[in-house]
C-alpha cells in the first residue's frame, strides 16, 4: 500500500547518498524521511497485527482470516462513502466509525458459527479452517464488488502534504493513521492492564482451563476477544484504505506481513506485537534504500531466525515447543 | 513381500488380512490398471474424447507425486508444513538451471538431480524446521517457502526472475503434438516415485514415523530420536516433492517462481485433505477430484473456484476428518465383536454411509448442472415430458425425480443386504455403474463422472472385501441371519 509513494523518495535518496553529506544531514534529511516513512508503515500495519495477536493469545488460533475482515473493512469504506452516504458531509469520518462496528458483528459471526464447534480440535486444523474461510471471503469480494480496483478519495482536507523538518509527508498519513494507531495502541494498553475485563483477557493468555474454572464464561469472552480482534482488523482496514488500491487478493498480501510482524514480535505479546511492527517498517523502509532488490526476502530471514532461535518472538513468554 | 493394495488402509485398526489368494487378485487388477493407464493416450485418441485430457491426466499424475510427498510428513508424521512448494520449486529449478546452463549435462542427470536438490534443501530447512512444532512449524516452513519463492522471484540474473527461467533444453521425443510421449514419460516416473513412497510409509521406518504422529512423547521414551526421524520424513518429502517439480519444468520447458508460492503448498495440504491424509491413496483421490473440479469451474465460472474449494476445505473440517477415501474405508470395528456382530455392522454402516454418499451426490450432480445452464432452473428450453429425454429437463425437477427413485429403490435393496441377501447385494454392485455409464454415455463434464465413480468405488471396496463377500455365501448367511442385530 505504502511503494508508490516511496519510490520518487528513494530516487531522491539514492541520488543524495552518492554525494558526500555529513551525518547531521543525513539523521535529519534522507535518514528522517526513512525513519518517518517506517514508522508509518509500522503504524499501518500494528492496528491489524495487534487483534491477530489478541485472538491468539487468548483463543490460541491463529487466524488467517484476519487479513479477510482487513480487506472487508476497506471495502465497507469504499460501499459506504460511494453509494450509502454518497454526498453527506463528512462521509469518511462516518464510515471510519461504523465500518470497524460491522466487521466486529462478522467477526461475532464468525467466532459463533465456524470457531466455536471446533475449539477442542487440533490447533492445525483451526488454522486450516480459517484458511477455507480465506477462500470463501475472497471470492465473495470478487462476486460483490468485482475483480477491478477500486479506490477510497482521503476526505476533504487531507488530500495535500505537510511539511516537517523541511520533508513532505501526506497529511492523511500524518493527520489520520499516526493518531487512530497510537491511540489504540493506548488504548490496548490501558484496557489490558488497567480494567478488570482487561485483566481477565490476560488471565485468559496464561490459563484458559483455570479461568473457565474460576467461573469466568470462558465462550463469552473468545466471542468478546475475537470481536475486539475483528474490530481492530476493521479499523486497519477502514483507515488504510484511502493510502492505496483496493482489490481482491489484498488479503493475502497483507496477512502474511502481518504473521510476520506478530511472530516477530512474539505471538500473542502486545508490547511485541508493536515492536515487531517497528522493526517491520524500518526495516522495509531502509531495505528500500539500500537493499531494494531484496528488502521483503531479508524480513523473512529475520522472521526465520526469529523463530529458529528464539520461538516465543522478541517480547513473547516462553514457549514449550509449540502452543 | 509388500504388495500394493488399492483399498487397504496399512495403519488403521480393524483392516482384515486378506488371503494369499485374495492377494494375487489385486494384483491382477492393479496390473491390469496400469496398462489402461499406460495406454490411456491411445485409447483416449482412439474414441475421440477431447486431446487435452492426455495433458489433463499428466497433471493429474504430478499433483499425486506432490500430494502423496507431501502426506508422508502431515499423514504419516503429522507435520503440517505450509512451505512444501518450496522443494517443488527447487526440484524444478535444480533440474532446469543444470539442463539449462551446463551444456553438456545429460538430461536425466538432470531430473535425478532434480529430487537430490529437495533433498539437501529439505535437510538444511528441514534441520531447522523440526526444532518447532505444531503452529510453529507450520509458520517457520511458510517463511522458508517464502524465501524460496522470493529468492527465485527476484535473483534475475540466475534464475530469470519473474520472467522465469525459460527455454530449458528438453529431448524431441517428450514434445510430440499430442503429448502421449510426455504423458508416458510422467506416469513411469510418478509410479516409480509412488512406488518408493509405498514401500518406505510400510517399512519399519514408516510405522514409526506413524507413532511419532499419534503420540511423541511416547515414541521418545521408547528410544525413538523423534527429531531425527521428522528430519528424515521431511527429506523423503522434500526429494520427492523435487522430483514432481522436475515433471512440472519438462511440460513447460521452463520453471517459474509460482511454482514455490505458499499458495501451491496450500493446494497440496488441500488435496491431501480431501483425499484422506490417513490413507496412503488419499492424496491421489484428492488430486484427481479437485484438479478436475477445478477444470470444470474454471472454466466458466473462474471466480468462483476459490469459494466452493474454501466450502469444500470447511466441510471436509468440520464433517470428515479422514478425507474422502477415509469415508469410504472407514469400519468402526471393536476388537471384542465377534463375527456376526462385525458382519451385521459392516452392513449398516454400509447402508447409512450409503445415503450420505447418495445425497452428496445429488447435490453435487445438480450443482454442476446448473453450473453448465444457469438458466434452466425448473425447464430447459428444448423440454420434452418424456423419460427417454431426461437430460431435457429442468435440474429441479430431474434432481427430485432421481432423489425419489433412488430412495425408493436403494431403500429396498438395502434391506435385502442387511439380510445378507446375495441377489440384493449383486443388484447393488450392479446399480453402482450404472451413474458412470450414465454419466460417460451423456457426455458430462469430468467431475460427474467422477463423482459417481466415487460412489462405485465406495460400493466396491465395501462389498467386495473377503469377509463381506464370504458373509454372504450360503453357509454364513443363515447364521448371520439368526444372529441378533448389531444394531
Amino acid at each position: 500500500m505504502f511503494e508508490h509513494r516511496k519510490v520518487n523518495q528513494l530516487k531522491a535518496a539514492k541520488g543524495n547518498l552518492r554525494g558526500v553529506t555529513t551525518m547531521v544531514e543525513f539523521l535529519t534529511g534522507e535518514f528522517f524521511v526513512q525513519f518517518f516513512n517506517g514508522l508509518i508503515i509500522a503504524l499501518g500495519i500494528y492496528l491489524i497485527a495487534s487483534g491477530l495477536s489478541l485472538v491468539f493469545g487468548v483463543l490460541g488460533i491463529l487466524n488467517f482470516a484476519h487479513g479477510s475482515l482487513y480487506m472487508y473493512g476497506a471495502f465497507f469504506v469504499f460501499t459506504l462513502t460511494r453509494h450509502v452516504l454518497g454526498s453527506v458531509p463528512g462521509n469518511f469520518w462516518i464510515a471510519l466509525i461504523i465500518v470497524p462496528v460491522l466487521i466486529a458483528l462478522l467477526g461475532v459471526c464468525v467466532e459463533m458459527g465456524f470457531l466455536r464447534p471446533i475449539y477442542q480440535a487440533d490447533p492445525l486444523y483451526q488454522l486450516l479452517l480459517t484458511y477455507g474461510l480465506v477462500l470463501v471471503f475472497g471470492d465473495l469480494v470478487k462476486l460483490l464488488w468485482g475483480a477491478e480496483n477500486l479506490s477510497v478519495a482521503r476526505p476533504p482536507g487531507l488530500e495535500g502534504t505537510i511539511s516537517i523538518l523541511g520533508h513532505l509527508f501526506p497529511s492523511y498519513q500524518v493527520w489520520v493513521l499516526i493518531p487512530i494507531s497510537l491511540a489504540a495502541m493506548v488504548g490496548l494498553y490501558l484496557f489490558l492492564n488497567h480494567t478488570h475485563l482487561g485483566s481477565i483477557v490476560r488471565a485468559a493468555t496464561h490459563d484458559r482451563e483455570m479461568l473457565g474454572a474460576l467461573g469466568v464464561n470462558v465462550r463469552l469472552l473468545y466471542t468478546g476477544v475475537f470481536a475486539i480482534g475483528a474490530y481492530l482488523g476493521g479499523l486497519g482496514g477502514a483507515v488504510l484504505a484511502p493510502m492505496g488500491a483496493l482489490y481482491p487478493g489484498m488479503d493475502f498480501d497483507i496477512i502474511i506481513d502481518v504473521f510476520l510482524v506478530v511472530v516477530l514480535g512474539g505471538l500473542g505479546s502486545m508490547s511485541g506485537t508493536a515492536l515487531g511492527a517497528l522493526i517491520f517498517g524500518e526495516l522495509r523502509s531502509f531495505g528500500i534504500l539500500f537493499v531494494p532488490q531484496f528488502e521483503t526476502l531479508f524480513i523473512y530471514i529475520l522472521m526465520a531466525i526469529v523463530l529458529v532461535t528464539r520461538p516465543q518472538g522478541l517480547l513473547g513468554k516462553q514457549v514449550s515447543g509449540g502452543h | 513381500m509388500e504388495t500394493p493394495q488399492t483399498t487397504s488402509t496399512p495403519q488403521r485398526a480393524g483392516s482384515t488380512p486378506r488371503s494369499p489368494e485374495g492377494r494375487d487378485k489385486v494384483i491382477w487388477i492393479f496390473v491390469a490398471v496400469l496398462l489402461l493407464l499406460f495406454w490411456g493416450p491411445e485409447f483416449i485418441l482412439k474414441m475421440a474424447w477431447p486431446e487435452y485430457w492426455i495433458t489433463f491426466l499428466t497433471e493429474v499424475f504430478m499433483w499425486s507425486l506432490f500430494a502423496v510427498a507431501f502426506n508422508v510428513l502431515m499423514g504419516y508424521t503429522g507435520m503440517v508444513s505450509f512451505g512444501q512448494a518450496a522443494y517443488l520449486g527447487i526440484g524444478g529449478y535444480t533440474a532446469g538451471l543444470l539442463l539449462k546452463k551446463i551444456a553438456w549435462m545429460p538430461f536425466y542427470l538432470g531430473l535425478v538431480a532434480a529430487p537430490i536438490g529437495g533433498a539437501l534443501a529439505a535437510l538444511i530447512l528441514g534441520y531447522l524446521c523440526i526444532r518447532r512444532t505444531h503452529i510453529y512449524f507450520a509458520i517457520l516452513t511458510l517463511a522458508f517457502g517464502q524465501i524460496v519463492y522470493l529468492t527465485a522471484f527476484k535473483w534475475y540474473d540466475f534464475t530469470g526472475g519473474d520472467n522465469g527461467l525459460i527455454g530449458v533444453p528438453v529431448p524431441e521425443w517428450v514434445q510430440d503434438p499430442t503429448f502421449s510421449n510426455y504423458y508416458k514419460f510422467v506416469l513411469v516416473i510418478v509410479l516409480i516415485g509412488i512406488y518408493i513412497l509405498w514401500r518406505i510409509v510400510n517399512s519399519p521406518f514408516g510405522k514409526t514415523l506413524t507413532a511419532i504422529r499419534e503420540n511423541p512423547e511416547r515414541t521418545g521414551f521408547i528410544g525413538v530420536n523423534v527429531q531425527r526421524y521428522q528430519l528424515y520424513a521431511f527429506i523423503v518429502a522434500g526429494a520427492f516433492s523435487g522430483l514432481a517439480g522436475a515433471r512440472m519444468m519438462v511440460h513447460e520447458r521452463s520453471v517459474y517462481p509460482d511454482l514455490a508460492h505458499w499458495t501451491q503448498s496450500t493446494q497440496v495440504l488441500l488435496m491431501s485433505l480431501l483425499g484422506g491424509v490417513y490413507t496412503f491413496f488419499g492424496p491421489i483421490v484428492g488430486a484427481l477430484i479437485l484438479l478436475t473440479m477445478d477444470a470444470d469451474i474454471t472454466q466458466d465460472y473462474p471466480e468462483i473456484w476459490q469459494l466452493f474449494l474454501g466450502a469444500v476445505l470447511i466441510l471436509i473440517l468440520y464433517g470428515l476428518p479422514g478425507g474422502i477415501l477415509g469415508f469410504i474405508q472407514e469400519r468402526d470395528f471393536a476388537s471384542t465383536d465377534d463375527y456376526a456382530t462385525r458382519m451385521h455392522k459392516a452392513v449398516s454402516v454400509f447402508a447409512r454411509k450409503f445415503w450420505f454418499f447418495f445425497a452428496g451426490m445429488l447435490v453435487f450432480t445438480a450443482f454442476f448442472s446448473i453450473l453448465l445452464e444457469p438458466g434452466s432452473w425448473l425447464l430447459s428450453e428444448e423440454w420434452e415430458f418424456e423419460l427417454t429425454a431426461i437430460q431435457t429437463w429442468g435440474i429441479v425437477p430431474r434432481t427430485i425425480l432421481q432423489a425419489v427413485v433412488g430412495v425408493l429403490i436403494f431403500s429396498a435393496i438395502l434391506r435385502g443386504v442387511k439380510a445378507f441377501s446375495q441377489a440384493c447385494r449383486l443388484l447393488m454392485l450392479l446399480f453402482a455403474l450404472m451413474p458412470v455409464g450414465l454419466h460417460i454415455y451423456l457426455g458430462t463434464p469430468l467431475s460427474g463422472i467422477l463423482i459417481s465413480a466415487l460412489l462405485t468405488l465406495f460400493v466396491y471396496v465395501n462389498l467386495l472385501q473377503a469377509d463381506v463377500r464370504q458373509a454372504f455365501g450360503r453357509q454364513h448367511r443363515a447364521e448371520l441371519r439368526a444372529a441378533p442385530s448389531a444394531q
